[in-house]
């Protein structure tokens, strides 16, 4: 049985068994695994800890038949603070069934800038302070970059124009914005403001420290929510798992600001 | 199933599908029920009925029972100030067998699991705030120390806390009798955080 070495991050784990875990590792050298964890839901498994969902470790492997088997495991990040907040951890969940979703398993070409763009993507949350879907934006756009799918914003993704005149439109299946002569040829474009734009540029291009200063208004930050909701729907076919409880993780925060301010 | 006559082939296959049965697993008990008195196999047929047709939840904790109330419910020597929170009716068990809790439970039948689309609206939380409005003190967390118990937890706690009640949360570490040589550094961590003086 042949042995390799991975710097992963855990995606998603699922029970198997009387004491086992199936484990979808996101390793940086291969891309997305599956591995056996035999014995990881006893309390005194040297795997317990290490097999938890957005934990970082490097994994020891053993190549299986079916399933790869974890042999050794050491964490190297836990994120203690995305696990204590419930903000946080609700859109870490997120983070991991989107890039779950939309890559095949050992793709290991874009493996070590995805594998990077995740570690930033969860370091982001775990600063985060309050406006908790700057980060989560942020890591959409670029993880929609890498996998070639990233929207068109500088110019009209049907004419090429630039966009001068507001609100421009933004049409998931087009790909991006779409300027205001054409917006009504698009079926499924709705409006998006000056603001909007401008904050889904920044969020697509801006360093990590910029990112985290960004402070959005609320109808703003909105505005990009559904905007970005809409196109990876589009993308995924179908509302993620963890989508509804962030919803609802969301709904619950709006009224806490609303209620402070 | 061919090899099977009929009768055998559809207990066989119905005991297939309990967890943690295989095919060689769910063909040896099969044989074995065959191969012993009918009555015995009549009692078994009774008591999965039974179960199915007398037990429900608990009015007030949501545990399983063949009652109204429970029996630690009904028990009017528990303390009704303490409430403790656990997932499974296993848990329930498992703390019972302490000896050292003296309060009430309340089983929410599940953890929430956003990446399975389980939500709150699924397990039994709704039932829970109306008990703790009725002259609970504290609330226990007592949930896995996994990702879904962290995420059950913090939510229960956020919705909890407004009712202006003490939420607590049982300690996570080192289990009785381990090494710490032998602890992954999560756990390390999280006893790290839980420490108390001592003396």
């Amino acid at each position: 049985m042949p042995a390799y070495t991975a710097d992963a991050i855990v995606l998603r784990r699922i029970d198997l068994g009387e004491a086992d875990r199936i484990v979808t590792l996101f390793t940086r050298e291969y891309g997305k695994v599956a591995a056996i964890a035999k014995g990881a839901r006893r309390p005194r498994s040297r795997f317990s800890g290490g097999t938890e969902l957005f934990m970082v470790a490097r994994f020891l492997l053993a190549t299986g038949r079916n399933l790869d088997v974890v042999t050794q495991c050491e964490i190297t990040r836990s994120f203690a603070g995305l696990r204590t907040d419930l903000n946080r951890l609700a859109r870490a969940t997120y983070l991991c069934e989107l890039l779950d979703r939309l890559t095949p398993e050992r793709d290991a070409v874009t493996a070590p800038e995805l594998f990077d763009l995740t570690m930033e993507g969860l370091e982001w949350l775990d600063r985060a302070q309050e406006a908790f879907d700057v980060p989560v934006h942020a890591y959409e756009l670029r993880l929609m970059e890498v996998l070639g799918y990233a929207p068109s914003l500088d110019a009209c993704v049907l004419c090429g124009e630039p966009l001068q005149r507001f609100p421009v439109g933004f049409s998931p299946a087009q790909g991006g914005a779409v300027c205001t002569a054409d917006r009504h040829r698009v079926e499924d474009a709705f409006a998006l403001s000056r603001e909007a734009l401008h904050l889904l540029r920044v969020l697509a291009q801006s360093c990590s420290e910029e990112i985290l200063d960004l402070r959005p208004d609320l109808k703003t930050a909105a505005e990009v929510a559904r905007a970005m909701r809409r196109y990876i729907r589009f993308r995924t076919e179908r509302d993620l798992q963890s989508a509804a409880f962030l919803e609802e993780v969301r709904a619950a925060q709006r009224v806490q600001i609303r209620s402070r301010q | 199933m061919a090899h099977y006559a009929k009768p055998l082939a559809r207990l066989v296959a119905a005991l297939e599908r309990l967890p943690g049965v295989g095919p060689k697993s769910a063909q040896r008990m099969a044989f074995h029920i065959l191969r012993h008195p009918e009555e015995e196999a009549r009692q078994l047929a009774e008591a999965i009925l039974a179960v199915k047709q007398s037990i429900h939840f608990c009015r007030e904790c949501s545990n399983f029972t063949d009652q109204e109330l429970c029996d630690i419910c009904a028990d009017p020597g528990r303390d009704r100030t303490l409430l403790c929170v656990v997932a499974e009716p296993r848990d329930l068990i498992a703390m019972e067998k302490t000896n050292e809790y003296r309060g009430l439970y309340h089983v929410l039948q599940g953890l929430i699991c956003p990446l399975e689309g389980i939500g709150p609206e699924m397990l039994r939380i709704r039932e829970l705030f109306p008990r703790v409005a009725n002259g609970v003190q504290e609330v226990i967390l007592a949930l896995n120390p996994t990702t879904e118990g962290q995420t059950t937890t913090m939510y229960l706690a956020s919705r909890l806390k407004p009712l202006g009640v003490k939420v607590t949360q049982i300690a996570y570490g080192i289990p009785a009798g381990g090494d710490l040589d032998y602890a992954d550094q999560a756990t390390l961590i999280s006893a790290l955080q839980w420490r108390r003086e001592i003396l």
